[in-house]
């Protein structure tokens, strides 16, 4: 699979915003080493769930903590409204502050929502 | 069914996370009951020492009447039952030093004069002087709740006076006597507080001392807890605290302990008498029936994960199958994980003291001797067959893990499958990355 977009901005959410953030620090230390990925606009937050809506327009994908998944119904619905593609966090790569796999995963999903989009 | 029922399980695990596990925390850390359940389980090391001389009793009775070793068992019956009279017998004794011991600790004064200020204060309260003689017989289990109340009482008197500074002191005393001198106040009012208690009881009851007025006003509520309800009700607490992650038995057990602590007595002087056991719910009942292989039997689990598809669940099974012998349950609780599981929701919650009671009644009915004796550390089914010293229990014990085995089998299943299909999602996520052909 190709990376065919220039653009990721991407929305991490928990609670307060403040777990998710040793996270983002993670990966952005993750992007900056890799060689492959400097073309691309990568940007990379963190903020509290009730926080979404005044946010979601300017990423382009969101990430939903998974100690929050029992709101991932209502958070999605918003992320619904604005064509945005929402997921929740591996459990164990959240455990283990695994950055590169989550930010794959961000990659795939972006790469996932547009190719539907398309079909 | 497989996929709804873990959705709605979902919302009674959010719920139970915000409303239950707050109480929880808040009982467990409440300072009386804190310092009662640490006292109840110091004092089951003298219940398992006097256990022993129980089991040894046991094994005479093994050999028929008239035999030599038989006569010579019932010819020393005086020495051999004399581990069992100063431990059990004497009980509230223990009781009150070991509870003092604990409370004193965490109200942050000098153990010592606490203990002897507990220990004073059950004494006098159980104590009754017949013709200028100490009469000691009220200072076994029947005397045990007094114990408890008066440990904690005295504490809190001692911890009252010394806070507040209301002691003899002398300035440059080496520290050791000085808090001899600091203890004499709080001690005489203990002193004095027991005694006119012990007075005003004789006389309003004429003549009955507080244990005798205790089991007389009290004894229906201390048989309420040996009851298929009250079992039923404790062990459903327990796992439901389990079930979020919480020791249930630690929490529970300040309150049940006492209880239980009464019944043991109660059934090794009925076997020591030879006559028949009255109570079920004894400690080991708990440790070893209820919660046989571990709390939530376990071990049945344990023994589905060994032979499971799932490799994931087959090493589990092989981590946590020597401690489920030895009756601990948190490898597989945690590892498997039971802990906010929403498939093994309701065997492991509703299921595990359905089997508790069904064991009730099998003690109830006769089918095999209740606990007379409280012996841990031992593994399955030993501990089973010492505890009750008949051999049906190891039956009972096989009996009771593969009732779990079926009740556990469906719903153990329904999670197999999903950690099944859950590896394969994984794998193929995996893959995907690796398409991605990343330098991280």
């Amino acid at each position: 699979m190709k990376i065919t977009f220039d653009r990721l901005h991407i929305l991490l959410v928990c609670n307060l915003g403040a777990s998710t953030g040793v996270m983002v620090t993670k990966m952005k230390e993750i992007v900056q080493q890799s060689e492959k990925l400097k073309s691309i606009d990568i940007e990379i937050k963190a903020h509290p769930a009730g926080e979404l809506e005044e946010h979601i327009q300017n990423f382009d994908v969101i990430l939903v903590g998974p100690q929050i998944k029992h709101q991932f119904a209502h958070l999605s619905t918003i992320a619904k409204q604005y064509n945005k593609p929402i997921e929740v966090i591996d459990t164990q790569d959240y455990g283990t502050i695994n950055g590169g796999n989550i930010l794959k995963s961000a990659i795939l999903l972006k790469l996932n929502a547009d190719g539907g989009g398309l079909s | 069914m497989s996929e709804v029922q873990p959705t709605k399980m979902n919302k009674v695990i959010h719920f139970l996370e915000k409303y239950f596990a707050p109480i929880a925390a808040k009982v467990e850390k409440q300072r009386h009951i804190s310092s009662i359940k640490n006292g109840m389980i110091g004092l089951m090391a003298v219940l398992m020492i006097g256990s022993f001389s129980l089991i040894i009793m046991a094994i005479g009775n093994m050999f028929p009447e008239g035999s030599a070793i038989r006569t010579f068992f019932d010819q020393n019956h005086g020495i051999i039952n004399m581990p069992f009279q100063f431990t059990f017998g004497l009980l509230s004794v223990y009781a009150a030093i070991s509870i003092s011991y604990h409370h004193a600790r965490q109200m942050k004064i000098p153990f010592l004069h606490s203990m002897i200020g507990a220990t004073l204060a059950t004494l006098i309260l159980n104590v009754k002087v017949v013709k200028g003689a100490l009469d000691t017989s009220f200072l076994d289990s029947k005397g045990l709740f007094i114990a408890i109340i008066a440990s904690l009482l005295t504490v809190e008197v001692m911890a009252f006076f010394i806070r507040r500074k209301i002691t003899i002191r002398f300035k440059g005393l080496p520290d050791g006597i000085a808090q001899t001198f600091e203890a004499l106040i709080p001690l005489f009012v203990v002193l004095m507080l027991a005694v006119i208690a012990n007075a005003s009881i004789l006389y309003l009851t004429g003549g009955k001392n507080l244990p005798e007025a205790f089991t007389y006003f009290l004894a229906p509520t201390f048989d309420s807890i040996d009851t298929p309800y009250a079992i039923w009700l404790i062990s459903f607490l327990e796992m439901l605290f389990w079930f979020i992650g919480l020791n249930g038995y630690a929490i529970l057990v300040g309150f049940v302990l006492p209880f239980m602590t009464t019944y043991l007595a109660k059934n090794a002087a009925a076997f020591a008498a030879g006559e028949p056991i009255p109570h079920v719910f004894a400690p080991n009942f708990w440790d070893y029936f209820l919660g046989c292989t571990g709390s939530g039997v376990t071990g049945a689990i344990v023994i589905l994960a060994l032979f499971s598809k799932s490799k994931e669940l087959r090493t589990i099974g092989k981590a946590s199958s020597v401690p489920a012998i030895f009756t601990i349950s948190e490898p597989v609780v945690f590892g498997l994980p039971i802990v906010y599981n929403p498939y093994l929701f309701i065997p492991f919650v509703f299921g595990t003291p359905t089997l508790g009671v069904l064991t009730y009644y099998v003690f109830k009915l006769g089918w095999v001797t209740p606990p007379i004796a409280n012996v841990g550390g031992i593994p399955v089914p030993f501990a089973q067959y010492l505890a009750t010293m008949d051999w049906r229990a190891f039956i009972l014990t096989f009996a009771i893990i593969a009732a779990a085995v079926c009740m556990y089998y469906p719903f153990f299943k329904m999670y197999e499958r999903s950690l099944v299909a859950k590896t394969k999602e994984k794998d193929e996520r995996q893959q995907a990355f690796d398409k991605l052909d990343l330098d991280f």
